[in-house]
């Protein structure tokens, strides 16, 4: 079974991070088709975390289509990610290698690259928030 | 609640049993003994009597500081009364509990040190007397109700004072201050004095004889025969001027001049027999004085403490 | 239904006032995280939900009815004070006994499992436990009338690392399976920020910030940008705190619309900064609440 951790310190909401990390565990192949994923109390149990915020992820995992959740019985994997990441990802991979390289000949320095798209990246979510 | 409050009073009641057996062990052990010096050497015997009812007095003080202070002053001194407080029952069952329990074996406890004092102090009964100040409060029903009162005075300061040394000092003040206050005030008028007239000692003729033996003097007073009190300058005077000083020099003879001249003593005093009204008077008073202090702790925890 | 409400409740020791204009409304099922430096208020405020003070003024509801009026009241809200307060001479065993006896709805399975799996010895005496063992000893006596409030003061605050974890591993495991309204204090945010999902920042005996935790970090934001004068901001944003440099000014805004003014650079903030920044601002006498409840 997976086992989560939190690291308060990375930025990133706690309930993301345990998305993120089932994602990861789907794409190395360590959770497969048919596994079960730790019950909520299990996880608040271990990690010392908001109850919810463990709903939460595992909501967006279902909202993602990638588990399920059976009731009485616990959460478990309905899809893998090994052989998505490549194929769906490819086309947005070269768009983002194509603008690097025009942000690059803009003269931008890295740090200047990641404000940018930090920045662009909150607007929109904004955006879709409002 | 019951089962608590008898875990948390474990110790103390174990240690008043341990006392009470000490106390009645040393009192039959010496029973013998008093009612033999009883029979030949009468100030020794008493004496004893009055040694342990002055230790005895000091029971119901220490039941206040002891049982009365640590009761609620420990609870709010570790903080153990938010643990309590915020159980399913109530404060004032809790407080309620923890008296009756306390109450109880305060009650056990008194009335067996008063029952084994009686008893044990029967043979010098008849020539002291229980209603004297030395021995009337370690006897009877008074005891218990002082000790209930130390309890109840001993559970407010805890509560006020909210620390258990503070508390127990202040229960053993009060509880004197109070004990003795009413014995030298209140007591004496409980009950009206009976008034005697007995013939004058002023020569140790009549030591020895009945009289108001056996009672509580009040005051003592020679007065002439109309009813004068008379100082000892006076008595010197009427003597001299009615008495032949050449003839009636002895002793006996004085005397009997005394007496022809009707000086004559006039005694203010508390028969033997007064003794169970003065005392349910004062077990009534100062269980008054318990319920009051009782009332005041429930009041203090429910309106005053965190 | 509301787990805790207060109006405009204060409470007065002679001339002080611990805690004052405290309006606040607590969904039930939520984790409250009750924040503020030490004599802000955070005790007091506990021990008026619990009924071990009586207001001053305003008015107090837990659980729809009035803190400590009566068995029943008592019976719903599970209580652990400050240092975790136990009878030192009795033993593990009694205490749950005292729990057993004292509070009709007593859940024995879930008690005497937990002091299993915790590994205390029932017949220890309270008084020779760790600092750890006692806040697990007074956290199940606490939970074992399986209250619909739990209160916790300060629960963590003298326990090392490990013990915290447990500690808090242990709440949010009753939390996910019994589901009480969980208030706790803590003066410390980072785990406030782990298990809390509703937040009550005091200071000074005041409410400054109250909300659920995800909806604050949402609806604030740190601009950055070029010095300027704050009264050209905009009517959907509240400012909370500025700061100027000679050439640059930081604002915390409160805003739920997205930031369209190009010369800005806009982050989020983390919980921590949020908390300092509502606990600095300086104290109104009028309730606090206008800017302090964020609208949900």
């Amino acid at each position: 079974m997976i086992e989560f951790r939190i690291d308060p310190r990375s930025g990133v909401a706690p309930y993301r991070q345990l998305v993120q990390q089932v994602r990861q565990a789907l794409r190395l192949g360590l959770l497969h088709e048919g596994d079960q994923l730790p019950t909520v109390k299990d996880v608040v149990a271990q990690v010392a975390i908001n109850p919810n915020t463990v709903l939460k992820a595992y909501r967006e995992l279902e909202h993602e289509g990638l588990v399920a959740g059976r009731p009485g019985r616990g959460t478990f994997v309905t899809r893998s990610l090994a052989d998505e990441s490549l194929a769906a990802h490819q086309a947005l991979r070269g768009d983002l290698a194509r603008w690097l390289g025009k942000a690059r000949q803009a003269g931008l320095d890295d740090d200047s690259i990641a404000a940018l798209f930090e920045s662009t990246f909150r607007a929109t979510a904004d955006e879709d928030v409002a | 609640m019951t089962w608590l409050a008898w875990r948390q009073f474990r110790a103390n009641a174990a240690l008043a049993a341990l006392a009470t057996v000490a106390v009645v062990v040393v009192l039959l052990a010496t029973r013998d003994r008093i009612a033999e010096l009883a029979g030949q050497d009468l100030p020794t015997g008493y004496k004893s009597l009055q040694l342990l009812g002055t230790a005895l007095i000091g029971t119901p003080a220490v039941i206040g500081a002891f049982w009365g202070a640590p009761l609620l002053a420990r609870e709010l001194e570790m903080g153990t009364h938010r643990l309590a407080w915020t159980q399913s029952i109530t404060r004032h069952r809790w407080l309620a509990t923890k008296l009756a329990v306390a109450g109880l074996c305060t009650v056990i406890v008194t009335a067996v040190f008063s029952l084994v004092f009686t008893w044990w102090s029967q043979p010098l009964d008849h020539f002291g007397n229980r209603i004297g100040t030395a021995n009337f409060g370690q006897r009877g029903i008074a005891p218990i109700a002082y000790a209930l009162f130390a309890l109840a005075l001993g559970t407010l300061a805890g509560a006020v004072l909210r620390r258990t040394l503070p508390a127990m000092a202040t229960t053993l003040v009060g509880f004197f201050l109070v004990r003795f206050t009413f014995q030298l005030v209140v007591r004496p008028h409980l009950l009206a004095p009976d008034t005697a007239t007995l013939p004058n000692n002023l020569f140790g003729q009549r030591e020895g004889q009945p009289g108001v033996s056996g009672g509580w003097i009040m005051s003592s007073k020679t007065v002439d025969a109309a009813g004068h009190a008379l100082t000892n300058t006076q008595i010197d005077q009427r003597l001299a001027a009615g008495c032949d000083a050449r003839r009636e020099t002895a002793i006996g003879e004085l005397a009997r001049c005394a007496d022809r001249l009707g000086i004559h003593d006039v005694v203010k005093w508390h028969p033997a027999d007064h003794f169970w009204p003065l005392q349910a008077g004062e077990t009534a008073i100062f269980l008054a004085f318990t319920a009051a202090l009782a009332v005041g702790s429930f009041w203090w925890i429910r309106h005053r403490t965190a | 239904m509301t787990a805790l409400a207060t109006d405009d409740v204060g409470k007065r020791y002679g001339r002080r006032w611990a805690l004052r204009n405290c309006t606040l409304e607590v969904p039930e099922g939520r984790v409250v995280g009750l924040v503020g430096a030490n004599g802000a208020g955070k005790t007091t405020l506990l021990h008026l939900a619990v009924g071990l003070l009586e207001p001053s003024e305003g008015a107090i509801t837990v659980l729809g009815g009035r803190p400590g009026a009566g068995a029943d009241q008592l019976a719903r809200v599970g209580f652990l004070a400050q240092d975790a307060p136990v009878y030192p001479s009795l033993t593990v065993g009694e205490h749950l006994r005292l729990g057993r006896q004292l509070n009709p709805r007593w859940d024995r399975d879930l008690t005497d499992g937990r002091i299993a799996r915790l590994g205390l010895d029932l017949g220890q005496r309270a008084g020779k436990l760790s600092g750890g063992q006692r806040s697990q000893l007074a956290l199940t006596l606490a939970m074992g009338k399986r209250p619909e409030l739990l209160v916790l003061d300060e629960p963590v605050s003298s326990l090392d690392p490990l013990a915290r974890r447990e500690f808090l591993g242990d709440l949010m495991e009753l939390v996910a399976e019994h589901g009480p309204t969980v208030v706790l204090s803590s003066h410390l945010l980072s785990d406030v920020e782990r298990v809390c999902d509703h937040l009550v920042v005091l200071a000074q005996g005041q409410v400054r910030l109250e909300g659920p935790v995800d909806e604050l970090l949402a609806s604030h934001r740190v601009l950055t940008g070029p010095r300027r004068d704050t009264r050209s901001l905009p009517s959907g944003q509240h400012l909370v705190q500025e700061s100027h440099t000679d050439r640059q000014t930081t604002l915390l805004v409160r805003t739920t619309e997205p930031i369209l003014d190009p010369r800005w650079t806009v982050a989020d903030i983390g919980l921590e900064e949020l908390v300092l920044a509502y606990m600095s601002r300086p104290a109104t006498d009028g309730p606090a609440a206008e800017l302090a409840a964020v609208p949900s």
